[in-house]
């Protein structure tokens, strides 16, 4: 029995051995900022207190106010299946409803699609001061051509939302699409997707899921509603969140999400005054 | 009711005089380093500790970013309780009960909407999973069988067989006495046994 007992434990052991855990990150870096923060930040990361609870209280307000004003968009209207979180960012995954088209009844007038994500242009180095977390750079794509912060509406909700913009040199003339857009958000809540069933597809980053949405489709933002034309890839590190939007394959996107790296302190150009 | 000495003693009591001298000099160096505000020397530490701590939250919550975001906590609350550690005592199981509080606390607070969710998603056609190896394959079954158990023996397995930690760490890092944890693996491992004989014969063939 006793030997029954061994060599099952042996057999647990080997097998238990090989599991595949997911690359361990490197937290060295997110340790060392975290250990570098003023003290009071310290008593907010040890016990849970009351801003963090308002903070908490404050996002689930804005997504209750999101989902209300998504759904008053008629093309982004829809038979809601499913809703999932992707970080900072929920994607509600749904049918068209055929009686948009077809009702009799006047829809309630949308509110007006935002051209641009809004937001405040920067430099790469006043964006990092700003942000609150470490920046990451796509290895293979420098430096972006823009760098926008876009602010929260509410400072209870805490955190950034940083906007980098790569342009195509190949096309200058307007209107265009960037090549890339990354965002990276420090927030715990930041929008909502609306997007069909068979346009959100489940995806892997550094072995974690992430979320590709095909096509175009609407993303409800706290200052209104915001059409993206290309693919996205959302994805999370640690407490940020990540949504690259880009005309790029998902293997594309994938390899460009796995290559973000920080950005040394060291590396970052002196701050300029924006334009 | 147990008092902080009475946890104290039946850690020191876990760990058998052998272990004990067995705890690395220059991690010792390290500690007292940090312990003197030296930043360098508590990096090194986390080098060296951030994979079974990573792994273990992963284990519990089944989630990298989660167990990413768990595992930088772990290092920042052990450097703030750093006065409070024994360098007497193996430093790994120390860190690891951190981790596993931590990670549990957690996987509480995320309650079963989310895995309600992802069972729902992982019902969809398509999936994209890449291929894996028969044995790595086993291990990951094997993973979805132990996470059928209660959260304790989930923890004790997970110590003893995925990270390979001994029978005295083991009990240090569930803030037990070893005979306890002797009988928690049992009962553990019974009741893996079990729910493996049910529910995954492919890990038996």
């Amino acid at each position: 029995m006793n030997g029954q007992n061994s060599s099952w434990e042996a057999a647990l052991q080997e097998t238990a051995a090989s599991f595949p855990y997911p690359p361990t990150p490197d937290v060295v870096a997110g340790v060392r900022q975290r250990l570098a923060a003023p003290p009071p930040h310290w008593s907010r990361l040890v016990v849970p207190s009351a801003p963090r609870t308002r903070r908490r209280w404050a996002a689930a307000i804005l997504l209750l106010l999101l989902a209300g004003t998504l759904l008053v968009v008629p093309p982004v209207r829809a038979a809601l299946v499913a809703f999932f979180r992707a970080g900072a960012i929920t994607i509600f995954v749904g049918e068209p409803t055929p009686t948009l088209a077809s009702t009799q009844v006047p829809p309630m007038t949308p509110p007006p699609l935002l051209e641009t994500a809004p937001g405040v242009r920067v430099t790469l180095a006043e964006a990092q001061a700003q942000a609150g977390f470490p920046l990451r750079l796509p290895l293979e794509y420098g430096t972006p051509d823009e760098v926008y912060v876009q602010p929260l509406p509410d400072p209870g909700l805490a955190g950034q939302v940083v906007i980098m913009v790569w342009r195509d040199p190949a096309q200058t003339s307007l209107p265009e699409q960037p090549r890339l857009r990354l965002y990276q958000i420090g927030a715990e809540e930041y929008g909502l997707k609306q997007a069909a069933m068979q346009a959100v597809r489940e995806a892997w980053v550094h072995g974690q899921n992430a979320f590709w949405v095909e096509g175009g489709h609407v993303i409800q933002l706290p200052a209104g509603p915001y059409l993206v034309e290309q693919d996205v890839l959302i994805w999370t590190g640690g407490s940020v969140t990540y949504r690259l939007e880009s005309g790029l394959s998902l293997a594309e996107a994938v390899q460009l999400a796995e290559s973000l790296r920080e950005i040394a302190p060291k590396r970052l150009p002196t701050p300029q005054p924006s334009p | 009711m147990a008092d902080a000495g009475d946890a104290e003693r039946r850690i020191e009591a876990a760990v058998p005089p052998v272990e004990r001298q067995l705890v690395d000099s220059r991690e010792v160096e390290w500690i007292q380093q940090a312990r003197q505000n030296d930043a360098a020397a508590w990096e090194q530490i986390v080098s060296r500790y951030q994979q079974p701590v990573f792994r273990l939250a992963y284990l519990i919550l089944g989630d990298a970013a989660d167990a990413e975001e768990i595992a930088q906590e772990t290092f920042v609350r052990a450097y703030l309780s750093l006065h409070r550690f024994n360098e007497q005592r193996p430093f790994r199981p120390w860190l690891l009960q951190i981790a596993r509080n931590l990670a549990r606390n957690r996987r509480r607070s995320l309650g079963r909407s989310w895995a309600n969710l992802r069972r729902w998603w992982q019902q969809q056609p398509e999936p994209v999973e890449p291929p894996l190896h028969q044995q790595r394959a086993n291990a990951r079954l094997l993973w979805q069988a132990v996470r059928q158990l209660q959260p304790v023996w989930q923890e004790v397995i997970y110590l003893r067989y995925f990270l390979a930690l001994s029978e005295a760490e083991t009990a240090a890092a569930l803030d037990i006495a070893p005979g306890t944890a002797k009988s928690r693996l049992h009962r553990a491992l019974a009741a893996l046994k079990g729910v493996i004989e049910k529910d995954f014969v492919e890990l038996i063939e």
